[in-house]
């Protein structure tokens, strides 16, 4: 099997089989899962073979066909494209997709939309794996788009219920906003170019030189408009912790591997592009800076677990971008794959806390006691470490890499903050975890363990037991990779080794740790108060917990404008145009009404308007002839 | 002899009457008297341009003869409708009669 | 010679002269002979495409023959890649029109005639190549409306089929002076479009005509502000005949700019581009923003319509390959995609019997199949990749580009608000809680079919648009060269 070929099926295999799914096997749950759960399986093999095809550094494969003709040259042409860089993420994508649809046979056993689900997600991980593989950056937004489709499926997968609606909504709408730049952007770069090729854009083959720097500051501002967008980022996050609405699966997948990784992606993937922007880079850099803090500022306060998940992916995506705008492709990418491990893991964990307790409140999960099996606790922990940077997990490595990528040359500015952002994490992730496993039950713990002994109930457990350990044992063995994956994708730029302790990493070694110790000291010791040092101020705790009000502003800004200027077209639609064709049409009728009068039907009226006529005409006449 | 402007100018001013009597009065029995005294204005007009111009001036007093005949029967005819509109509707005022609504 | 555009436009002409002499009581046979013509239609149609060569240049399937030359009236039929599509997509529609109708009750016989003379009118505009036989297709595809929507309508019927009557008559009281001073001004005196063409015109000549049949068409295809009949119309008519409508009957006024006033009048259509093209972007952002606070399903559809349709004005406007690429191609879509929209709220409305917002909701609770095609059109005008439109608009955005770029990016960034009114009228019509309506059954097997091919042709172009595109693109060029070619007559 040629590589070409192993990457049309990947992504080939799970769209037939979620369209399959959608249109024949809504009625039949259990075969709508198997087939899915086989297909991604397939798929995954099939990425794995692609890893292994394209391992050396620099290897491109692309086969790529004319898609759409264009008024010059030979038009849009599509295909893949296979790199280390797209096939290592595809990899990601489709292991990802397979553990979280293993979990989700347990996790969504009983759903009326079992099957519905399990559809969407096969094309959620096809959609993503056509993001990752294309060879065109066109085709990339294509496939981003459907991405896009497929999280406002899976975000209001419990559409009835009016939160997840609304939450999908403002998914769509306002990655939407981001995604009208990156349109532009391409379309941009098609009229400049013709077609837009990715290795082109990289290599900055063929338009080095041609294209002004001006050009080139507003692309590269317009593409990473949409990159923002997805990966929520700077004043465009807002949607990521309403996307929680979701189940949580759905929110393990969007966050670790598939819709706010295509943000990264792009920026990685484009990054040869992207350096011939320095000054967009160099906003980048700063916008990702104060993302990274502010999402980590609302983590702190957030009472619902998966909230206090979601804003941690805001920051994480962050610190990618930053690697990115600092020039470390290695480093940001890196990140990106340890983080899908570690947040799938985290987001899986914590499903199982929601699952036994029914609530997304970390303090109501506490009350309800742990649920049974050693599984969902272990991977809490493993995940909240590698999140905090806990040697050895695999967050650590990662993050280390993005931090030595910032340098000396970002600036002291830059370097607080990035380190700042690096405790805060520490503390709000030890913060979730004391706050959900020191267990403090108030209700009585009798209706514990007695009434969860099905065998459907026990499959279930197990089901969602097996991933949380995979992904678990992941976080300790990821983090070694780094220098391997350094070496494929920044040939040159030598990244740090994994173990080489030097004053940044025992810097944040030990910020990490002052965090966890601030955090127990606040929530875990015996007879802590269980209030954060920002819970203490109200005005703050207010602040962060309201997404910084930005969500407020957007309301009274940019929806107000929409809808005045929405009913102000209608009203002109309705008063003024039409207004405007009622009054013809009733000034037409009136007119006849009173011209009508002289229609009476009396023979001398007309008669006398005859010969009225009939005698100026006569007079009429003997004038013109006088006059001649 | 009489000039033809003398009688054009009589026949003219009969017009004139008929015309106005066509158009003033409401009653059917006077619009066709109206009518007939048009007709003579008509018929006072031939016999006197065949007079002066014409080749043969009897030719003239033919059609003025034929005239009046088709003038008397289109009297009885339009009388004897009269009558019937009369008899169905009481009345034969033209204003009162007309059913149109402008 | 086959004769093939002949028995096309013989296929609903057939039907309705079979209809006609069916008594009105056989209401079985007179669906069956409308369905008959349909199908008829639809694999003539087949035939005309398979026999197309995409790649060769100027007419093809000419029938000529002298018809009154005395007047300079000819017998003139032919098709290029840029009506072929049309004919296709007039021939799904009208297969799905019928079966959507599938269950009138009253007065089938009228309906299904009147339908079939309509699409006669249709097919005979997109065919003729002859403006006096244009024209009078033209008129008889437009008349029909009146009584489909007075007789068969709803929401104040008689007042949106007055007022669009009124609106499109005032449009052909525009076009009719423009082409007959045309006819006067060529010599020899002729209507045959070729010929004229050929002819040329004085520049001056065209920049005064021009106007004339941009706007006299542009009232059909929905122009601002010459639009407001088409949401009221849409919303008083009947499922089928809206389908009809918006899915073709608007293609008519774009395909008139297209064929008359550009094809004739190349300098004046340059001479006014710019001008053509800002009245399409309002139209865009304008329709946009009149959709987001509509509270009737079919009110939404109806200034989507308008919005995609200045789209595709705005692609005639560039008067580039790209743009007229993408907009032939959203004639195209948008025909198929608010066909959907119709027949998927016709069926909505048949069981619910309202069309408001607020009343609806969890619909796709209720009903997910008959959602799910509704969605789908949603999804398409909010040019989701995967859906025809996607493309067509993308070329469409292209041309402006290349063109008027600031036009472009504020068109670009009324997507945004497209995308606003699509999901809006999903999240509050179909998402939340299902309200009294949980008993209602989903839509059946036989209904489902138009829906499904509506819905199949726009995935299938979503996902390969060359299907389309490639024999649009050849006609495109060489119609664009032939407008190129200097005014040499003088």
């Amino acid at each position: 099997m040629t590589p070409v070929l192993a990457s049309v099926l990947a992504q080939a295999i799970p769209l037939g089989a979620g369209a399959l799914i959608l249109l024949a096997l809504r009625r039949h749950p259990a075969s709508a899962a198997m087939l899915a759960i086989v297909a991604v399986a397939v798929s995954c093999g099939l990425t794995l073979f692609l890893v292994s095809a394209a391992s050396a550094p620099g290897t491109a494969i692309v086969a790529q066909r004319p898609w759409l003709p264009l008024e010059a040259g030979p038009g849009l042409i599509f295909g893949v494209l296979i790199d280390p860089l797209s096939s290592i993420m595809s990899l990601v994508v489709t292991s990802v997709t397979l553990l979280v649809m293993i979990y989700s046979l347990g996790y969504m056993a009983g759903d009326k939309g079992y099957a519905r689900y399990f559809g969407l997600l096969s094309l959620f991980a096809a959609a993503m794996l056509g993001l990752v593989l294309a060879s065109n950056l066109l085709q990339l937004l294509v496939f981003w788009e459907l991405v896009g489709l497929a999280s406002f499926l899976l975000i209001g997968f419990w559409f009835e219920r009016p939160g997840p609606a609304a939450a999908a909504r403002k998914a769509f709408i306002m990655t939407r906003v981001g995604d009208v730049g990156f349109l532009l952007g391409v379309l941009l770069l098609i009229r400049a170019l013709g077609n837009v090729s990715i290795l082109d854009l990289v290599s900055q083959a063929g338009w080095h030189g041609s294209l002004s720097p001006r050009f080139l500051t507003m692309v590269s501002a317009l593409l990473l408009m949409g990159a923002a967008g997805k990966s929520a980022q700077g004043p465009l996050f807002t949607w990521l912790p309403d996307a929680m609405e979701g189940p949580t699966p759905v929110s393990a997948l969007l966050h670790s591997a598939t819709m706010v990784a295509a943000g990264v992606y792009l920026v990685a993937r484009l990054h040869g592009f992207f350096a011939a922007a320095p000054s967009v880079m160099h906003f980048l850099l700063w916008m990702s800076l104060i993302t990274a803090v502010a999402a980590a500022t609302m983590a702190m306060v957030a009472e619902d677990i998966k909230r206090v998940l979601a804003y941690s992916s805001i920051s994480q995506l962050a610190y990618m971008f930053m690697a990115l705008a600092a020039g470390s492709v290695g480093a940001g990418f890196f990140h990106l794959i340890t983080h899908a491990g570690f947040k799938a893991l985290l987001f899986l964990a914590a499903g199982i806390f929601i699952h036994h307790a029914h609530s997304n409140s970390m303090r109501e999960i506490a009350r309800h006691g742990r649920p049974r099996g050693r599984a969902a606790s272990f991977g809490l922990i493993a995940g909240a470490a590698a999140l905090a940077g806990v040697i050895p997990f695999s967050g650590y490595f990662s993050k280390e890499a993005v931090l030595a990528s910032l340098g000396p040359a970002a600036g002291s500015a830059a370097l607080i903050l990035a380190y700042g952002g690096a405790f805060l994490t520490a503390y709000y992730a030890a913060r979730m975890v004391f706050l959900t496993l020191t267990h403090r039950p108030i209700a009585s713990p009798s209706h514990g363990p007695t009434n969860e002994t099905t065998l459907a109930e026990k499959a279930a457990r197990t089901m969602m037991a097996i991933p949380v350990l995979l992904l678990g044992a992941l976080t300790l063995v990821l983090g070694w990779l780094g220098a391997s994956l350094a070496l494929r994708f920044s040939p040159g730029v030598a990244v740090r080794g994994a173990l080489e302790l030097g004053a940044g990493p025992l810097l944040a070694l030990g910020l990490a740790a002052a965090g966890i110790l601030l955090a127990w000291l606040e929530y875990g010791r015996a007879g802590a108060a269980r209030v954060g040092f920002v819970e203490r101020v109200p005005a703050l705790r207010d602040f962060f917990a309201n997404n910084w009000y930005l969500d407020r502003l957007y309301a009274a800004t940019f929806v107000r404008a929409a809808q005045a200027l929405s009913r102000l077209a209608r009203w002109n639609d309705q008063r003024v145009l039409d207004g405007a064709g009622d009054t013809v049409a009733a000034g037409t009728v009136r007119g006849g009404r009173t011209l009508s009068r002289i229609q009476n039907g009396q023979v001398q009226m007309y008669l006398a308007i005859i010969v009225t006529v009939l005698v100026a005409f006569a007079f009429w006449l003997t004038r013109a002839e006088l006059l001649l | 002899m009489v000039s033809a402007q003398t009688v054009l100018g009589f026949a003219t001013a009969l017009f004139g009457i008929g015309l106005y009597g066509l158009l003033q009065r409401r009653s059917l029995v006077a619009m066709l008297i109206s009518l007939e005294l048009m007709l003579a204005a008509v018929s006072i007009n031939i016999i006197a341009l065949t007079s002066h111009t014409g080749t043969d001036p009897v030719m003239g007093q033919v059609v003025v003869l034929i005239l009046i005949g088709v003038a008397a029967a289109e009297a009885a005819v339009a009388l004897s409708l009269f009558v019937a509109i009369h008899r169905s509707a009481h009345d034969i005022d033209v204003e009162r009669l007309s059913e149109q609504q402008g | 010679m086959s004769h093939r555009l002949l028995t096309l436009l013989l296929c609903p002409a057939a039907g309705l002269a079979l209809i006609l002499l069916i008594p009105g009581r056989f209401v079985r046979a007179i669906r069956m002979a409308a369905a008959l013509s349909a199908l008829a239609a639809c694999a003539v149609t087949g035939l005309i495409v398979k026999g197309f060569d995409a790649h060769a240049a100027g007419w093809q399937m000419v029938e000529r023959g002298s018809w009154f030359p005395e007047m300079g009236i000819s017998y003139h039929m032919g098709i290029d890649g840029i009506s072929l599509p049309l004919l296709v997509l007039t021939s799904i529609v009208f297969l799905t029109g019928v079966l959507v109708m599938w269950e009138l009750q009253l007065r089938v016989k009228e309906f299904f005639a009147f339908m079939t003379l309509l699409v006669t009118g249709v097919f005979g505009v997109f065919v003729s190549l002859d403006l006096f036989f244009f024209l009078f297709y033209y008129e008889v595809a437009v008349l029909p409306m009146y009584l489909l929507i007075a007789i068969w309508g709803s929401t104040r019927k008689e007042y949106g089929a007055m007022k669009l009557t009124l609106y499109l008559l005032a449009g052909t009281a525009l076009v009719v002076p423009a082409i007959l001073a045309l006819y006067v001004t060529v010599t020899p005196h002729s209507f045959d479009l070729v010929e004229m063409a050929r002819a040329g015109f004085n520049p001056s000549v065209q920049r005064i005509v021009f106007p004339f049949l941009f706007l006299g068409f542009g009232v059909l295809a929905g122009l601002w502000p010459f639009h407001t009949w088409s949401p009221v119309g849409h919303v008083a008519a009947p499922t089928a005949v809206s389908m009809l409508h918006a899915g073709v009957l608007m293609k008519l006024g774009a395909y008139g700019i297209l064929r008359v006033g550009m094809m004739l009048l190349p300098e004046g259509a340059a001479f006014w581009a710019p001008a053509c093209a800002a009245l399409a972007a309002i139209n865009i952002v304008y329709g946009a923003f009149v959709a987001l606070s509509q509270t009737d399903l079919k009110f939404v559809i109806g200034y989507s319509s308008v919005s995609h349709m200045g789209i595709v004005l705005l692609g005639l406007a560039t008067l580039s390959v790209d743009g007229i690429n993408g907009a032939v191609m959203q004639m195209f879509s948008h025909g198929i995609m608010t066909a959907l929209f119709f027949a998927a709220v016709g069926y909505i409305y048949d069981r619910y019997h309202t069309r408001d917002i607020g009343r609806l909701g969890g619909l796709s609770r209720a009903m997910p199949v008959a959602s799910a095609f509704f969605i789908i059109a949603a999804l398409t005008g909010a040019g989701i990749p995967g859906l025809a439109s996607f493309w067509a608009e993308l070329l469409v955005f292209l041309g402006t580009l290349r063109i008027w770029p600031i036009l472009a990016a504020v068109v670009i960034g009324a997507l945004i608000i497209t995308m606003a009114y699509s999901i809006r009228v999903i999240v509050l019509a179909f998402f939340g809680e299902a309200h009294e309506h949980h008993d209602a059954p989903d839509i059946p097997l036989f209904p489902m079919l138009p829906r499904a091919i509506l819905a199949a042709v726009l995935l299938i172009l979503g996902f390969y648009p060359r299907l389309i595109l490639d024999v649009i693109d050849p006609a495109t060029r060489a119609f664009l060269a032939a407008m190129a070619r200097p005014f040499a007559s003088l």
